[in-house]
C-alpha cells in the first residue's frame, strides 16, 4: 500500500508527532554488552595450532636435510637458491607463528 | 545512521571474529529506532521497553550467524523485537498480569504530554496488538508493507487489512475530515 493520498501523509505526521519517543539512554549499550555470554573457546584455533606445528616440523626437517645431505665443498648456485628459499620460508613461518600466538592471547582464547 | 557498507562490515566482524566492539556499534546505531518501536507497542512502558530491547539485542548477537542479509539488519531486529514483545504478552496473559499501563493512572510522561499526544495515544490504545504493530511500523517507523509483512510474518494482504481496520478505529478519536484535528 503506497502512501498515495494526503490522508495517509497527514496521519503519519500526526502519529509521529503524538507517538511515544524514546529518551536517550547512555547506559543501554553498556547493559547489553554486559549481558552478552562469555566467549566460547574456538575449536578452529586448535586446527591452526596443529597446522603451525606441522609447518615448523617440516621446516626443521628441510633444514636438517639441507645441512646433512648437502655437499658443500663446491657451493653451487642451486645450493644458494635452496638456502635463500629456506631462510625466507623460515622467517615467514616465525613471524606468522608469533602473530598467531599474540593475536590468540589478545582474544584470550588460545 | 550506518551506511549499508559499514553495516555489512560490522556484521562480518561479529560473525567471523566475534568482534564485540563491532556489535556495540550496531547496538548504538539501532537502539533508538528499536526502543521507539517497542515503546509504542508497550504504550509507553519505559522499563518493559528497555528490557525487551536488551533481550532483542542479546538474541540478535546470539543468532547473528543465522542473519543471511536478505532483509536489512534493521528489519531483522524489528522481527526479533516483535517476537519478544509477543512472547512477553503471552507470558503476562498466562500469569494474568496487567498488559500495559492504564491511562487512568497517568505517568509523569502522560502528565507532560500535550493534548495532541494524549489523543494519539488514546487512538493507539483503541487498537489491538496486531493493528498497533502495523500502524507503528507503517506510519511511525515508515516501513513499507513488504517489510512489515516480513517482520510480522503475515501476508501483505493481512497487513493492509490491519491498517485499514486501525484507521477505521482511529477515526473515532481523530477527526479525519477536518484536517486531522482531534474530536
Amino acid at each position: 500500500m503506497k502512501r498515495h493520498n494526503d490522508e495517509d501523509e497527514k496521519l503519519a505526521r500526526l502519529l509521529r508527532r503524538g507517538s511515544f519517543q524514546a529518551q536517550d539512554n547512555e547506559w543501554f549499550t553498556p547493559r547489553v554488552m554486559n549481558r552478552l555470554p562469555e566467549r566460547a573457546p574456538k575449536s578452529h584455533r586448535w586446527v591452526g595450532n596443529v597446522l603451525y606445528l606441522a609447518a615448523i616440523m617440516v621446516c626443521a626437517g628441510c633444514w636438517c636435510w639441507l645441512l646433512m645431505e648437502g655437499d658443500y665443498e663446491v657451493i653451487t648456485v642451486r645450493d644458494i637458491v635452496n638456502f635463500v628459499i629456506l631462510i625466507v620460508m623460515s622467517l615467514a613461518l616465525v613471524f606468522s607463528t608469533v602473530w598467531h600466538i599474540v593475536h590468540a592471547d589478545s582474544a584470550g582464547d588460545l | 545512521m550506518l551506511s549499508k557498507l559499514e553495516e555489512l562490515r560490522l556484521i562480518s566482524q561479529c560473525v567471523l571474529a566475534d568482534d564485540r566492539r563491532a556489535f556495540g556499534k550496531l547496538v548504538e546505531a539501532y537502539q533508538p529506532r528499536l526502543r521507539r518501536f517497542l515503546l509504542n507497542l508497550t504504550m509507553g512502558d519505559v522499563m518493559l521497553t528497555d528490557d525487551l530491547a536488551q533481550e532483542t539485542m542479546v538474541k540478535a548477537y546470539l543468532g547473528i550467524r543465522s542473519f543471511r542479509g536478505i532483509a536489512s539488519f534493521g528489519t531483522w531486529l524489528y522481527r526479533i523485537a516483535y517476537n519478544e514483545f509477543y512472547s512477553e504478552r503471552r507470558r503476562r496473559h498466562e500469569e494474568s498480569l496487567p498488559d500495559e499501563p492504564a491511562l487512568e493512572h497517568p505517568s509523569t510522561a502522560e502528565q507532560d504530554a500535550t493534548e495532541a499526544q494524549l489523543t494519539v495515544r488514546q487512538a493507539m490504545q483503541s487498537l489491538n496488538d496486531v493493528e498497533r504493530t502495523a500502524v507503528t511500523l507503517f506510519y511511525i517507523e515508515g516501513q513499507p508493507i513488504k517489510k512489515i509483512a516480513a517482520i510480522m510474518q503475515r501476508p501483505e494482504g493481512s497487513v493492509k487489512s490491519s491498517l485499514h481496520r486501525a484507521k477505521e478505529k482511529m477515526r473515532k478519536t481523530i477527526n479525519f475530515e477536518n484536517n486531522y484535528n482531534f474530536v
